[in-house]
Formats: C-alpha cells, structure tokens, sequence
C-alpha cells in the first residue's frame, strides 16, 4: 500500500526535507518515488512523494542539492557519479536528488568534510542573491511602467504587485540570511578542522 | 608550485590515482589506506574530483557508455603535487618530533 504526499520545500530548507524523509523511514514509510509537480508562489515545482510500507528504520535518506537544477546534463553526471558509489537514487525535482541506502550497510553520508560544504552552500547563496536581485529589478521596473498610466485601477495593480513581490523579496531574503549563517560557521570550523 | 596544503581527502584520492580508478574504489582505497578513518562521502569526492580535473592533477579515463563507471588517474603534475605535500608532511613531523621529543 502507498501513500502520497505532495509538499513544497524551499531549496535553503533541504535539511528539512531530508529530516522528514529519515522520520516516515523511521516511522516505516520509505520513499519509492518522487516527480516534481505543480508550482509554489516563487516559481519552483512542489514535489510528489510517495512511500511504501517497509521496516521501521530499514533505511536512510540523503538529499543532494545539485550544482544547477536538474534539467542541465551536468545534474546528470553528478546523480549519476553518486549513483556508482552506492547510493540508491530515488528521485529528483528542482535541484534536490534523494538517494537512499539501506540502514544495515553501514553510515551514509553524502558530504564528508567542510570544504565540499562551503561550495555547495555557497553556490546555493549565490543563487538566491541573483534571484533576489533578479526579483527586484523585475518589481522596479513594473512600477516604472505602469506609473505614467495613474489611475485608481493602475495604483491597485501597483499595491497589489508590490505586495506579491515583497513577499517574494522576503522569501529570499529569508534564505539568504541562513545560508550566510550557515555558511559563517562553516568557514569558522575550516580554520580549525577540515 | 604555490606552497598550499593539500586537505586529507584531496592527498589521499591523489594517492589512490596513481592507478586507474573510479568513483567506489577511490572511496574503499582511502578507507583502505586509512585504516577506516578516513571515509569519502559520495558528494564531497565528487566535488574534489572535478575541481582536480581543473586543476589537470588528474585525467578522466573514456569509460563508455556508463559513466558511472568512469575511471580517473593522476597525471605528471598531479604526482609534483603530492611528492611536495610529502615533503611538507615530513617537516610537520620532523618539527612534532624534535620539539615534543617523542
């Protein structure tokens, strides 16, 4: 029997999402398979997860945040390259790939030292500081051209996409803040260990 | 040469290429080597490795049509790097020794 979730998390909150994953494993619901589908506020696809029925803890979920989103070739090679080492793909939407290993071979990590960790956060914040910025151009030059046309239904559509577009503003803004975080504790760590 | 040290993972997949190598077997070798202390996850080996083959310490191998099985190796610069990061290693411990005494 299986059962479907369709959730959205954000791509600064994949930690989250592999949390949730490794909790229904541990409650006895694996993920089989996830697509992408639909589409949140901000433009990525939501996912579609589902999961079977298996032993409690029988294994355990790793989300990789890929380089670029998963419609470039060089997605691919990277899936695949974590795929030849023995890890379990199980799926992939936007820039998550979730693989999985069985719990009885051992620990399963996908990072294993601070350097890979400062890159991919890094890549991670650079993408949403061009998206933030990329956002509030595109906010600016709305207003630019619907101002000279003044009247009430025109300074509606002004509020009301410039409610939209601090709301995406915020979304970003969000996330760059704790990846930046992230990122700081990361690079305190390397002065001292690897 | 620019006078960097390598990290641990980097020194030990160099070391694993000096024979032809893919992705799994690197990640045994080291734990190999290492004697278990040393485990390479998939995502940072995959990084480290593409950042070697921009660096041209090692060459990717034609592997066909799987490229998961894709083989690396290292090259000529590859091997100055790790025989100058031996060297450093030797005057850490040379150092370690003389002033702990041990």
């Amino acid at each position: 029997m299986s059962k479907i979730y369709k959730k959205h998390f954000s791509v600064y909150n994949f930690e989250k999402l592999e949390n949730w994953l490794n909790q229904m494993a541990d409650d006895g619901l694996t993920l089989s398979s996830v697509e992408s589908v639909g589409f949140s506020i901000t433009g990525n696809r939501n996912g579609k997860y589902e999961f079977i029925e298996t032993k409690k803890g029988e294994y355990k979920f790793r989300v990789l945040l890929l380089d670029k989103p998963h419609i470039y070739y060089d997605s691919h090679k990277q899936i695949n390259f974590v795929s030849g080492t023995g890890a379990e793909c199980v799926g992939y939407y936007n820039r998550f790939a979730i693989f999985r290993q069985k719990t009885e071979d051992g620990d399963f990590n996908l990072y294993s030292d601070n350097n890979s960790q400062i890159k991919f956060v890094s890549i991670l914040l650079k993408s949403l500081i061009a998206y933030a910025i990329s956002y509030f151009i595109l906010w600016i030059l709305t207003i630019i051209l619907l101002l000279p046309a003044s009247h009430f239904v025109v300074e509606i559509d002004i509020i009301l996409l410039s409610l939209l577009f601090l709301g995406f503003e915020t979304y970003f803004i969000v996330g760059i803040i704790k990846m930046a975080k992230k990122l700081k504790k990361l690079k305190q760590e390397a002065t001292l260990f690897e | 040469m620019p006078n960097q040290a390598l990290t641990e993972a980097v020194y030990y997949i160099l070391l694993s290429l000096i024979k032809p190598m893919h992705g799994y077997g690197i990640m045994q070798n080291v734990e190999t080597l290492s004697n278990g202390r040393v485990k390479l996850a998939a995502g940072t080996l995959y990084g480290a490795i593409n950042t070697l083959l921009d660096k041209k310490f090692i060459v990717a191998l034609s592997s066909g049509a799987d490229s998961r099985k894709k083989e690396y190796q290292i090259t000529e610069m590859g091997k100055q790097v790790l025989l100058a990061e031996i060297s450093r290693l030797r005057e850490l411990l040379e150092n370690g020794t003389n002033i702990l005494g041990e």
